[in-house]
């Protein structure tokens, strides 16, 4: 699959205190944008790609991040959906 | 005579302006003159090396619970903190009806971390209005309120157990619509929605079932009022913040409102996209709009034990793998093996510079207290260990219950943070007071810019970080009367020493109802703190008179 791949990854301190993972998008435009991902979402994220160390992300599809996040946010949720 | 005067004090009047040397005289709630003050008052206060200022606005609260039981709101009222805004972040705890108490209670708990036992023990539920719920924290308010209604406890009324199902329909959202008219009227500061938070079981809060239709209607009956709009935007994605600060400015623009979202903060891999971010708020406010992002001062500490899994350590294979999927018994054993623990210490050794600030601040056994607040680094000498291994044995002996603290892990690059909290566009705030209160202090944040960036930086001036905290947030929020020492002006007042004033060690505490524990910081070098021309709070006296208003209450004021 083409598109943004994960150019760079890095630990950080969350606004509640919780250690989380900041991830770089690079598209291929050369753009980028960072998203911050909980530790369930690095988990999934982590599985997604058989990483075992945060550096083995690098380079991996944007889809994995995107499968993480709806899986994150899909934890608890049962038959409810968010209505944006 | 006059009621109050503080004498021989430096004023830094909220301005911004340079401070100067004058008596503040006050005569009922108000301040009457600025200047030489030969005349006498029933009171005087020698504020001489001191520096006498507006009291500080926290605009970013969850004191909504504490106020019930505590009309100071301990301890933001000794750290100088004249006015609070809770209710942010989608919840408040009114309009409520008595069927969904327990359900707002679950989501307090769940998002601001307050104890059940503390609403059980401490609360007399006897309000479902919002206008019930201000007559009832009046009693005994010592600290001003200018508090918001949440979006989520407004869908909670009108729709009950469908507002976590679906979108409103057009009755619905008129009857919300009413519903906030009645809170503006009884005297709220605005609304409050999230796009983020979770509820007690964890789904969605009630306000992200909402749609865009449902939220503008919201936002016009705001421009009916001229009341602030406070959001919590997905904060975890820079473009989808800059998506929602767009959706904000068009309300903004649209019904004329000011608009603030929070939170945004600063650490060294995301400075684009903070960057980012700032650059569209700036574009944004070009174009007429008020979209004010919320920044903290204080920096960011994690908060761990091996209970629940973390990614502090997940840079080394083993101990992310443990702690993946390992259970509780098997993490212990994995920690007290020989073998393992060589592997571990190998692969941790890049943490050396971590030993030093890692803290252990909660255990469970009577053996292992003498060792809190300590560093690891100390505790492994106490115990002739290495740091690592005092880390994990602590963890086996307290059954993965010991907590460990590492502080200043985020929002901490000094230079930029506050190039941030100097940004004329940034509305110093998201204290999160009255919240997470089993996890962190969140408290001490002004003493914490005034000590920190003024004092021991100098990246601000002691004149610009006062403005910050005082007329800028009261012309932000429309609180009218209060933010700026001058005459005719509401009498708030903080009185602190520029060569002391800082916050406190965190420490845990045990004063929530329900004997029920929090961490907070004491205020140090802030001398007196005056709320409507009464001594609120004083470092000598405590805490003493109890003149707080709800604020704004500008319609209640007219039609009294």
């Amino acid at each position: 699959m083409s598109g943004a791949v994960i150019s760079r990854v890095e630990l950080a301190a969350a606004h509640d205190g919780d250690a989380e993972l900041n991830v770089t998008l690079q598209y291929e435009n050369g753009g980028q944008t960072l998203v911050a991902l909980d530790e369930y979402a690095v988990r999934v994220l982590m599985d997604s790609c058989g990483a075992t160390t945060p550096d083995a992300l690098i380079g991996q599809g944007w889809h994995h991040v995107r499968d993480a996040l709806e899986a994150a946010s899909n934890r608890f949720v049962n038959s409810n959906s968010t209505q944006q | 005579m006059y009621d109050l005067v503080i004498r021989n004090g430096k004023v830094v009047d909220g301005s911004g302006l340079p401070a100067f040397k004058a008596d503040v005289a006050v005569m009922g709630n108000r301040i009457v003159k600025i200047g030489q003050v030969p005349e006498s008052a029933r009171e005087e206060i020698d504020a001489a090396g001191k520096i006498v200022a507006p009291g500080f606005i926290d605009p970013h609260t969850h004191f909504d619970a504490q106020l019930l039981w505590d009309g100071c709101a301990k301890p933001a009222l000794a750290h100088g903190v004249t006015t609070i805004v809770p209710g942010n972040c989608s919840l408040s705890l009114a309009p409520l009806k008595a069927k969904h108490r327990m359900r707002l209670v679950g989501m307090f708990n769940q998002i601001e971390e307050m104890p059940l036992k503390a609403f059980k023990e401490g609360v007399v539920w006897d309000w479902e209005t919002f206008s019930e719920y201000i007559t009832r924290i009046r009693k005994g308010l010592a600290i001003n309120v200018a508090p918001l209604v949440g979006h989520s406890v407004i869908r909670l009324w009108v729709m009950n157990e469908a507002a976590t199902e679906r979108t409103a329909t057009d009755a619905e959202i008129a009857e919300m619509q009413s519903v906030l008219r009645e809170c503006l009227d009884a005297g709220a500061a605005g609304l409050s929605t999230s796009y983020v938070d979770m509820d007690e079981k964890l789904q969605p809060v009630p306000s992200r079932y909402a749609d865009a239709r449902e939220v503008d209607a919201l936002a016009s009956v705001l421009g009916e009022y001229g009341r602030v709009l406070q959001i919590v935007p997905e904060f975890y994605d820079s473009d989808l913040t800059i998506a929602r600060l767009d959706q904000l400015a068009e309300l903004s623009l649209k019904y004329n409102i000011p608009t603030t979202f929070s939170p945004l903060f600063m650490n060294a891999d995301n400075v684009d996209a903070v960057n980012r971010v700032m650059a569209r708020v700036d574009e944004q406010f070009a174009r007429g709009a008020r979209v004010w992002p919320q920044v903290q001062t204080r920096p960011i500490d994690i908060s761990f034990s091996f209970s629940v899994p973390s990614l502090l350590f997940m840079r080394f294979p083993t101990w992310y793998k443990i702690m993946r999927f390992g259970t509780p018994d098997e993490i212990s054993a994995f920690f007290s093996d020989s073998e393992n623990r060589v592997k571990l210490i190998a692969e941790a050794a890049p943490l050396e510079g971590l030993w030093p600030t890692l803290i252990l601040r909660h255990v469970e056994t009577d053996a292992n207290q003498k060792y809190v607040g300590k560093t690891l680094k100390e505790i492994a000498e106490l115990r002739k260990t290495t740091p690592v291994e005092a880390m994990m044995d602590l963890s086996v002996e307290e059954g993965l219950e010991a907590h460990f603290l590492s502080a200043g892990m985020g929002h901490n690059d000094d230079a930029k943070v506050a190039g941030l909290l100097n940004h004329p566009r940034v509305h110093i705030g998201a204290s999160d007071g009255g919240a997470h209160i089993l996890s962190f202090s969140t408290y001490g944040d002004t003493g914490y810019l005034f000590s920190h960036f003024v004092r021991d930086l100098n990246l601000m001036t002691v004149e610009s970080a006062v403005k910050k905290i005082t007329s800028d947030t009261a012309a932000i929020w429309g609180i009218p009367e209060r933010g700026m020492l001058k005459e005719g002006m509401i009498a708030d007042i903080a009185i602190f020493d520029p060569s002391t004033i800082a916050r406190g060690e965190e420490k845990f505490v045990n004063d929530v109802p329900g004997d029920g524990h929090r961490y907070v910081r004491d205020s140090h070098g802030v001398d007196t703190v005056i709320v409507g021309g009464g001594i609120a709070w004083s470092e000598a006296k405590g805490y003493q008179d109890a003149r707080g208003e709800v604020l704004p209450g500008v319609r209640e004021m007219v039609a009294a």
